[in-house]
């Protein structure tokens, strides 16, 4: 009778992916809302935009790199 | 010895289709609040996100695979299969450990694959940026759709950590 419950390496792997899953999202997210608003505010649309996507997308993928070598370290 | 793959491997999939149906749910919402492009960019971005979320799995379990090669979790044909082999084959029976493995080939193969796959993201969002600005925050927000399903399923999840202690 096979085991119905996810051992904790399962959940270690499904703990990894949410974390490292919301990562990137969270850092473009929270730069192109930035963008948005302080292009709004200037009204320089789009260029604070695209610079504050280019940062979240850096900053995110950053994270995702550091967290995913941290990872591998464990 | 078996490897159970089954409850993991639901969650993770089931992952994808919830970001799809809630951002289908905004979507459906904002027909009658907004304008039916905004309905479609949030749609979009759902389904942008849950594509996302399918790439970065499959990185991540290339990852985790190489870490069960290096301690001999699992073989190389139980890798094969779990890449390869998508429904049935739930509990696979462990094998010889293969001797050899490029480590360091797959996991620079594995952050390439998803290197590339980000930069096609980036060019997505530069398109709609240069050329439907005023649609950013919709696609955006179907895109961070993503947020509320995992924390919808680490609360099920903890939930159901604590039922098994008790």
């Amino acid at each position: 009778m096979p085991n119905k419950q996810p051992s904790k390496t399962n959940y270690r792997k499904i703990a990894a992916i949410s974390s490292l899953g919301l990562m990137l999202p969270s850092s473009i997210v929270v730069g192109l809302f930035l963008g948005y608003y302080l292009d709004k505010f200037f009204g320089t649309r789009p260029w604070l935009l695209l610079v504050f996507f280019i940062l979240g997308a850096v900053s995110g993928f950053y994270s995702l790199i550091r967290g995913l070598s941290k990872f591998k370290d464990e | 010895m078996t490897i159970n793959i089954s409850e993991e491997e639901k969650i993770l999939r089931r992952i994808p289709v919830e970001i799809l149906v809630l951002s289908f749910v905004i979507a459906l919402a904002s027909i009658f609040l907004f304008r039916p492009t905004t309905a479609l960019f949030i749609l979009a971005g759902g389904a942008f996100s849950a594509l996302s979320f399918i790439w970065l799995k499959r990185s991540i379990s290339r990852l985790l695979l190489l870490k069960s090669e290096e301690t001999g979790d699992i073989s190389k044909r139980n890798r094969d299969r779990h890449f390869y082999v998508k429904k049935g084959d739930r509990h696979l029976k462990e094998e010889e450990p293969v001797p050899f493995f490029d480590k360091k080939k797959a996991l620079r193969s594995a952050l390439a694959l998803y290197g590339i796959r980000l930069v096609l993201i980036i060019a997505i969002f530069f398109i709609i940026i240069f050329f439907f600005s005023r649609n950013i925050i919709a696609f955006v927000a179907g895109f961070s759709a993503i947020v509320p399903v995992f924390l919808a399923e680490a609360v099920v999840a903890l939930s159901r950590m604590k039922q098994w202690k008790n």
